[in-house]
């Protein structure tokens, strides 16, 4: 059971990344860095992974003249994290006590 | 939970506890301020005692009119609130849309339904506190916040007692519904989101 989750979701800055994402639309790399108290360089590789996996989309963009890294959840992202919480549930319910 | 090893793989519970802790996070931090609740609920308040002061002084007569400046002073302030209001890409997420969705068909359901009521000479208070109600009450399911859901039974309440009672006491039935379910919620919700 433990073995049907998501490999790639069960990494603690992942999980927290893709969480965030899931509550809020879009978010750059400075407010990811912020809420899961990850180092730059941490963050950067994590943020990869999952943009490799299809799960999120990241923009390179600029504000007022400074680069700016948005990242956003994809569908694919959303139907991911969705069926990683699901399974988790039901991890817990067939859980001997 | 620390973020000190990324790469460590993490138990069901440890997951289930990280997925709860982040979600809440952001959740309280995308939270209303609560600031349009104050404005309008101010505005109705003033304008509900106002007609009721003035029918209750003066007979039925232009105490309407006390509503028609309501607009007049809360649209333009909330527009500028709203244009000076400081957007970051991470306050653009999917509470903040279902919460200005829920304003939004408020927003275009209640002129149909002033419109409607004046139309066929009806006491508008009771269907506008129904609506209000329940606006009030999707926003509290949205934002997760339990005094907004208080705050849709109180005007509610309010909307039933106007079933039994004369319309000249509907503006100020409207008016404690509207300080009891706008302003101790939005007061609520300013001050949870001043202490985060």
């Amino acid at each position: 059971m433990y073995e049907d989750l998501d490999n790639l979701l069960l990494s603690q800055l992942r999980l927290a990344a893709m969480s965030y994402l899931m509550v809020v639309k879009e978010a750059d790399f400075n407010t990811l860095k912020e809420q899961t108290g990850a180092t730059s360089g941490n963050l950067s590789v994590q943020i990869n992974k999952l943009q490799e996996a299809g799960y999120i989309q990241v923009e390179k963009t600029y504000r007022n003249n400074y680069p700016l890294t948005l990242c956003q959840i994809t569908p694919a992202g959303i139907e991911a994290f969705e069926a990683f919480y699901l399974r988790l549930q039901t991890y817990f319910k067939e859980k001997p006590e | 939970m620390k973020m000190e090893n990324s790469e460590s793989k993490l138990t069901p519970e440890q997951s289930l506890l990280v997925i709860h802790q982040t979600i809440e996070k952001a959740k309280r931090e995308v939270q209303e301020n609560g600031f349009h609740l104050l404005l309008w609920g101010t505005l109705v308040v003033i304008a509900g005692l106002v007609d009721f002061y003035m029918s209750y002084t003066q007979g039925p007569g232009n105490q309407h009119y006390a509503w028609a400046v309501m607009p007049a002073i809360g649209i333009p302030v909330a527009i500028i609130y709203e244009s000076r209001r400081k957007k970051t890409p991470a306050q653009r997420n999917t509470i903040h849309n279902w919460y200005g969705l829920v304003w939004l068909g408020f927003g275009i359901s209640l002129p149909m339904l002033i419109a409607y009521t004046v139309m066929h000479h009806l006491p508008p208070t009771q269907p506008i506190m129904v609506v209000t109600g329940f606006a009030l009450f999707m926003s509290g399911i949205v934002l997760s916040f339990r005094p907004l859901i208080w705050g849709a039974a109180v005007i509610w309440a309010g909307a039933v007692i106007c079933l039994f009672t004369a319309p000249n006491w509907h503006s100020l039935i409207m008016a404690i519904g509207v300080a009891l379910g706008y302003l101790i919620p939005g007061y609520l919700l300013q001050r949870a989101k001043k202490t985060q």
